[in-house]
């Protein structure tokens, strides 16, 4: 049954077997659009973005609490994500991110300034205090700023104090001091403001408004967030304008009435971590459960005020799990042992190769060689576009891939060695050798991909890196095999020079065949006298 | 029970008679040295007819395992304990005395552990307490700045905080991935090979992770997230593993039931033997660059992912590579056998080989068109002496 393939090899090739120039060229062509697109997009940068673990920094894993122990509902997470950031993005250190992973929020912050990251997930405290003033938030120089956010790398606790002293002052004290405070302000949204989420509740205190625009002077807290019950955004029966109903519990709400009552035409402000969130101005007294605040409401505000004030805060509470802060000198020193251990790695598969397949090994090093470059520029490139940070654990997926991708070609050399086992020359093997590897080669990396993807979606913390790198060699080792080696073997296959056994390493097989085809001559001239009888 | 005392048969037919079996490549060239006839694959070791050692084998091993589990159990990371782990840069003047020195000076307790990690430029000092609070942990990262000062600076002190929480989601996590990998896999295999296959896999899929477990809890390294999740990422491996050979597998018994030559047991050792160098250098190339992370990870961290990593993976890789051969091959052959169709075959296989045995022997030399006869015949002509040892030779190995 091989005889008319064979026939048709010494023709014209195989059949149906594609040119290896083709393939070849469009894995060049592939790999050339990879590294076009790093180095002439995204500012052209052919690093990948290392995770805190290689690079320093600090990382905080927040995970969801919820009362009844039920998993929190997405939109609950994305709420917290986004109050979450804007805490991180008040730290003032660039490159600085908040990811849902699963029921954890996962804040990433680079450098060594990074450390106050690990206090961002307490639950930020919402009070209502009275306004005693309020101004245009004055701009301030630069400089100040810079100096602000310089000690604050080192010195938190030294850092609220100050701005306590500065900002705050207890009840009955002359209160000319803060409102001077008031002008040196620095509301601008990137400010950084040690005092979030740290003021006094029973002392006055300076505070910016949430957009920056204005300062206000408050009064000590006459109503702890907690005390308030629900929150709900609305529309008023008559114009139709969005509103924010509130309802308070406990003291609260006997408080409310009476406070209201006396302090009509003075506005009453929200604040959240020490920004005033909304400052209505209270037009007659309460008596009703409800609270109504109007104002020029959008749907999206009315509904994100309410929100903010029934969750008093975070829509959730947060337990760090997970806190950790790697000096910049450690990350140096794990990306070295990592990128050792890739090339010592690399360099023994390489030397086993060369030595057991001979020439075929040069092969294998040609192929993981381009393998690993495309990893590379991919992990560039997901860096950009999807954010993909390469960490400890994705290291250790890669040089854990460096032989899961060789294993491809030992499935596919021992196939051909089967075939001329079986008496076929190296040429003739190959097609059929291919054949049946390709499919093993498909089957196998199947079960490694569905393996991978499971992990990345259901694993949390740092193993997702791992579950990425090692997904990610798997598809490329399909490419590679396909596009690369596949292709070059068949080449090989045509060489004289490759077809010497003492070159490919092939010789203990042939000789196996060929003392077979010697076997079976005599055999044959038997058997055909028998017939012939 | 049935198909291991029928295995035996084959065995004692085999060896009494020395009646051919096979094609070519299922001949063992005896006078080829061991590596050569591994390299060639023509070794025609006997794997599935020895399946009951193998067995008890396995048995020994994943007994070894658990009694390790439960007698020395896991020394737990930080992760599942909870605490706070603060690493200080190795300069002068740091000893991890020094620094417990400072540690208890400045917080007024004594740490759980100090030691010291890794070495060279990467060496750092270890210090394990329970939970610091954030201003606590400022604290003394500040006074160890102050005491070893200006060869350490607070920006060089790297620490961690974990709830004892965390490792026990993480683990929740691991245990319904395993079982969404599980059923997935068992899918997959039942729909590309067929149900015994899948059966088979998940037993030694099974078998690694026991192994695997075992062997981490012998050696005694801390148990962290990362060891949980190398775990679940062995089983890539191992099911891969199983795979190749398992496609070897179904590729040479597709129409083992259409001739009376040999039983599905014995293609299916055929399949074993051709894939046994694939598995071997497989494993080698795997564990390689496995072992070059884990000794680098080892000398220069000390400690973390890395290290924890690779040892599972290292441990996966070598047992996977075992019981694809000896636990998943064996296993599917036994579950196949206790098919009716298959278990007839067998039978009939055996039956016409004991007839020749008999004395029938007026059919042998008859030539049959084909390939395979030509192999057959050839082996008869070319070794009459070494034959009668043959089913010996093998059952002693």
């Amino acid at each position: 049954m091989t005889t008319p393939r064979r026939a048709s090899a010494k023709r014209s090739g195989p059949p149906r077997e594609i040119p290896p120039w083709r393939p070849l060229t469009a894995f060049l062509v592939l790999l050339a659009v990879v590294y076009g697109l790093v180095f002439f997009t995204g500012g052209g940068s052919p690093t990948p973005k290392l995770g805190i673990d290689l690079q320093g920094g600090t990382r905080v894993t927040l995970t969801a609490r919820t009362p009844d122990g039920q998993p929190p509902s997405r939109d609950q997470l994305n709420q917290a994500k986004q109050i979450i950031e804007q805490r991180v993005n008040g730290l003032g250190v660039s490159g600085s991110e908040v990811v849902v992973n699963g029921n954890n929020l996962v804040i990433t912050v680079p450098g060594d300034d990074g450390k106050q990251a690990r206090s961002l997930g307490q639950t930020a405290r919402l009070f209502v205090r009275p306004v005693e003033n309020v101004t245009a938030a004055t701009p301030q120089p630069k400089p100040a700023d810079e100096q602000d956010s310089d000690e604050n790398g080192e010195t938190s606790a030294a850092a609220i104090d100050e701005q306590r002293k500065l900002r705050q002052a207890p009840q009955g004290a002359n209160l000319d001091a803060l409102t001077a405070q008031m002008a040196k302000m620095d509301c601008s949204p990137g400010a950084n403001d040690p005092l979030l989420g740290n003021d006094l509740p029973d002392q006055y205190l300076v505070a910016c408004s949430q957009d920056g625009t204005e300062v206000y002077l408050l009064g000590p807290e006459i109503i702890d967030g907690r005390d308030i019950k629900n929150a709900t955004a609305g529309t008023t029966q008559q114009a139709g304008a969005w509103i924010v109903q509130v309802e308070f519990k406990g003291d609260a709400q006997n408080f409310w009435p009476t406070y209201t009552g006396q302090n009509i035409g003075k506005q009453t402000a929200f604040t959240l971590d020490t920004k005033v969130v909304s400052a209505p101005q209270i037009r007659g007294a309460i008596t009703t459960p409800q609270t109504e605040i109007s104002g020029n409401f959008t749907q999206q505000e009315s509904k994100d005020l309410a929100n903010v004030l029934k969750y008093g805060s975070l829509p959730l509470s947060f337990e760090a799990s997970d806190a950790e802060t790697v000096s910049a000198t450690l990350g140096l020193s794990s990306l070295k042992a990592g990128l050792i251990a890739g090339a010592v790695g690399l360099i023994a598969v390489l030397l086993y190769a060369l030595l057991y397949y001979r020439m075929l090994g040069i092969l294998t090093v040609l192929s993981l060689v381009l393998a690993g470059l495309m990893v590379y520029g991919i992990i560039v490139l997901l860096g950009r576009w999807i954010g993909f940070t390469l960490d400890l654990a994705g290291i250790a997926g890669l040089i854990i891939g460096i032989g899961m991708t060789a294993d491809s070609f030992v499935v596919y050399f021992e196939r051909i060695k089967d075939e001329m086992r079986e008496g076929r020359s190296f040429r003739s093997a190959v097609p059929r050798g291919w054949a049946s590897a390709r499919r093993t080669i498909w089957s196998g990396n199947a079960v490694s991909f569905i393996a991978a993807a499971v992990i990345y979606i259901l694993a949390i913390g740092e193993v997702r890196g791992f579950a990425f790198t090692l997904g990610l060699t798997t598809i490329l080792d399909i490419v590679v095999v396909f596009l690369v080696t596949h292709p070059l073997v068949v080449l090989a296959s045509r060489s004289e020079f490759l077809s010497r056994p003492s070159v490919n390493g092939l010789g203990a097989v042939s000789e196996v065949a060929r003392r077979r085809r010697q076997a079976t001559r005599p055999d044959r001239a038997t058997a055909s006298e028998g017939s012939a009888k | 029970m049935a198909p291991d005392v029928l295995v035996d048969d084959v065995d004692e037919a085999d060896g009494a008679t020395g009646a051919p079996t096979s094609e070519a490549n299922y001949v063992a060239e005896k006078d080829r040295s061991f590596l050569s006839r591994l390299y060639t694959g023509t070794g025609a070791f006997d794997i599935i007819a020895k399946r009951r050692t193998w067995y008890l084998v396995t048995a020994a091993i994943l007994l070894i395992s658990i009694g390790s589990i439960a007698i020395r159990g896991f020394t737990l990371g930080i992760e599942f304990e909870g605490g706070t782990q603060v690493s200080i840069p190795v300069s002068a003047g740091i000893t991890s005395d020094s620094v417990e020195e400072v540690f208890s000076a400045t917080l007024g307790e004594e740490p759980e552990s100090v030691q010291t990690a890794g070495s060279g430029s990467s060496e750092t000092v270890q210090v394990r307490t329970e939970t610091l609070t954030i201003a606590q942990t400022e604290q003394v990262t500040r006074a160890l700045a102050d005491k070893f000062g200006p060869g350490l600076t607070a920006a060089e002190v790297s620490s961690s905080d974990v709830s004892s929480t965390w490792g026990g989601e993480i683990t929740e996590k691991m245990l319904i991935a395993l079982a969404v990998f599980l059923v997935i896999v068992f899918v997959y295999i039942a729909i590309r090979f067929d149900r015994e296959m899948s059966t088979a896999a998940l037993a030694s899929l099974f078998f690694d992770i026991i192994v695997t477990a075992g062997i981490y809890s012998l050696v005694g390294w801390e148990v962290t997230p990362a060891t949980v999740i190398g775990l679940l990422t062995i089983l890539g491996f191992s099911i891969y593993d199983t795979v190749v050979v398992f496609d070897k597998v179904a590729e040479n018994t597709r129409s083992v039931l259409q001739t009376s030559r040999r039983t599905y047991g014995e293609q299916a050792n055929l399949a074993v033997n051709q894939t046994l160098m694939r598995s071997i250098n497989t494993t080698i190339i795997s564990v390689l660059p496995i072992i070059a992370l884990m000794v680098i990870a080892v000398w220069l961290l000390g400690v973390g992912t890395l290290k924890d990593l690779a040892l599972i993976q290292l441990v996966g890789v070598v047992v996977g590579a075992y019981s694809s051969i000896f636990l998943a091959a064996p296993l599917l052959v036994t579950l196949k056998e206790r098919r009716e169709d298959i278990s007839r075959h067998t039978k009939r296989v055996l039956d016409r080989r004991a007839r020749v045995a008999a004395g029938d022997d007026y059919r042998e030399p008859r030539p049959v068109r084909g390939r395979s006869s030509t192999g057959r015949t050839s082996r008869r002509a070319e070794a009459d002496a070494p034959q009668a040892p043959t089913g010996k030779r093998r059952r002693s190995r």
